[in-house]
């Protein structure tokens, strides 16, 4: 080939896929690299004060497992936060000029989700770890509760976040904050109806059952949310 | 398109409502491209249309022969770019962009980048909400040029620099280009930068490319007529590419100096600088 003539950019396509997983890792540390910046004092703050709150207040176990789950849902909305400080930094438009394509910024965000709820979830158990170690362990019975309660909490918060992440992607993280607070009072909005509706509960059987199912139905919804997000991503035409 | 061309836009449209982008250009490789036009020309939604960011309803923008938007991302291994700000959240530290980049790039230079860092006095461990524009920018050019890209893409990157500054971003931007397998595509509004650099220019108004020429040719070859409408009247169309009237007469932009001198031999010429062309380009009636 003559002097100074154009190379081809690419002869093949081995080492896509390390090229890909390599690129992923970049994407997700910089999301952890936000929350270390600006969340992590503010996460340890809140454990601390509320483990001091527990036990100088010796509270029910009950009510140990519901600041422990809301330690799990402070996690759940990091995402909503990073996308924020994405769009203050026009990040996007940055990032799809780098070998990046549009599938795995959404998919590096979903692994970030999934990967902050899990924090979440250990920082939950670390909590009642040290609870129970300065109240006494609980019986084998209020250990599965514990563990059934933190599990499905996480599973909730997974649901949250499949709902919250196509909203942010649609209408931006601003505009989306508003649909995170009708997420979070759906429930009891809900709880509200079949109260005033004498809507039947399920049985304890049928709640059994669900509760089997809930994991899979979790994964389903997580999924259908990554299509939609792509979706509504790769219509973008980015600023 | 020559066998040598690094970049190339055929035909590139874009429709904003009333706004039409018509673009067409040539970036050889081993070359600086200046890429200018007034404000809302068209400069930064054709640097979106090369990396894809929006999507272009005609044409074909070929990069080392191959269609960028089928090449993909592995093209964009090859592409460097600068936006006008710097595209990092201002929390994080120069430390922790060489990290995220690393991860992102597979051809990253982390050794290139320190060199650019030490080079240029950029600060490790400081975030760069502390920085000021000038060290922003620099750390959004040394971040392009540490995965040893083929093309580097400057969207209005020396704006808001102060001379010293712009004078050291453009000796790295012509030591860049001296192997002559890399290009550049700069755009810019100071276009004394332009005449110090570029070996081409492409004038952009109103969304039109209106012209994409050798630099030299610009600088030698085209020149102003000064002189009365009605000597200037005398001036073959094809010849005049602008015109402006002022108080004391009018100028008009030509393609050909020496044929326009032996037309007008009454009329002033003078050769014009990119500036003076830009402005008749883009503000004369032809």
């Amino acid at each position: 080939m003559a002097k100074g003539a154009a190379q081809p950019v690419y002869i093949s396509l081995p080492g896509t896929r390390q090229r890909t997983e390599e690129s992923m890792k970049g994407l997700i540390l910089k999301e952890f690299i936000y929350v270390y910046h600006l969340y992590l004092k503010v996460i340890l703050i809140m454990f601390g004060f509320y483990l001091f709150l527990a036990i100088a207040a010796s509270g029910e176990r009950m009510d140990n497992y519901t600041i422990a789950s809301a330690l799990t849902a402070l996690f759940a909305v990091l995402p909503l936060a990073t996308f924020s400080l994405d769009k203050a930094s026009h990040w996007d438009r940055y990032a799809l000029s780098c070998p990046l394509d549009r599938r795995m910024l959404v998919l590096s965000k979903y692994i970030f989700s999934f990967l902050s709820i899990l924090m979440g979830t250990v920082f939950a158990l670390v909590y009642m770890a040290i609870i129970s170690l300065v109240q006494g362990m609980p019986s084998a019975q209020e250990l599965s509760e514990i563990g059934r309660f933190i599990f499905y909490f996480s599973l909730a918060a997974l649901l949250f976040s499949s709902c919250m992440l196509p909203c942010i992607y649609r209408f931006g993280p601003d505009k989306a904050r508003l649909f995170t607070f009708l997420l979070i009072g759906l429930p009891f909005v809900i709880g509200i109806a079949v109260k005033k509706l004498h809507i039947a509960l399920p049985s304890g059987e049928q709640m059994e059952t669900l509760a089997v199912f809930a994991p899979f139905l979790v994964l389903l919804a997580i999924y259908l949310s990554y299509r939609l997000s792509l979706h509504i991503f790769y219509q973008q035409e980015i600023d | 398109m020559k066998t040598d061309s690094c970049l190339s836009l055929c035909g590139v449209r874009k429709r904003y409502g009333d706004f039409e982008l018509d673009v067409s250009f040539e970036l050889p490789a081993g070359c600086i491209m200046g890429f200018i036009g007034e404000n809302g020309a068209g400069k930064t939604t054709t640097f979106k249309l090369i990396l894809d960011l929006i999507r272009r309803e005609a044409g074909e923008i070929l990069f080392l022969g191959r269609d960028i938007r089928e090449s993909g991302r592995l093209a964009r291994e090859e592409i460097g770019v600068v936006f006008d700000e710097c595209s990092f959240y201002e929390s994080l530290s120069t430390y922790d962009i060489g990290r995220v980049l690393a991860g992102i790039h597979p051809r990253w230079d982390q050794q290139l980048f320190e060199g650019y860092l030490t080079r240029w006095g950029i600060p490790r461990k400081k975030p760069v909400k502390s920085f000021s524009r000038g060290m922003k920018m620099k750390l959004s050019i040394a971040a392009a040029l540490s995965h040893h890209p083929r093309l580097l893409l400057l969207d209005e990157a020396t704006s808001g620099l102060d001379p010293i500054m712009r004078s050291e971003v453009l000796d790295t931007l012509q030591e860049f280009v001296q192997d002559e397998e890399h290009a550049v595509l700069l755009s810019s509004h100071i276009t004394s930068d332009l005449d110090r650099i570029a070996d081409y220019v492409t004038f952009l108004h109103a969304g039109k490319a209106i012209l994409s020429e050798n630099k030299d040719t610009l600088l030698f070859t085209y020149g102003i007529l000064k002189g009365s409408e009605q000597q200037l009247a005398r001036l073959p169309g094809e010849l005049v590419l602008g015109r402006r009237w002022g108080a004391y007469g009018c100028e008009a932009l030509v393609c050909d100096i020496s044929r326009a001198q032996r037309l007008c031999p009454e009329a002033a010429a003078d050769r014009p600088n990119l500036e003076e062309i830009m402005i008749l380009l883009s503000g004369g009636q032809e």
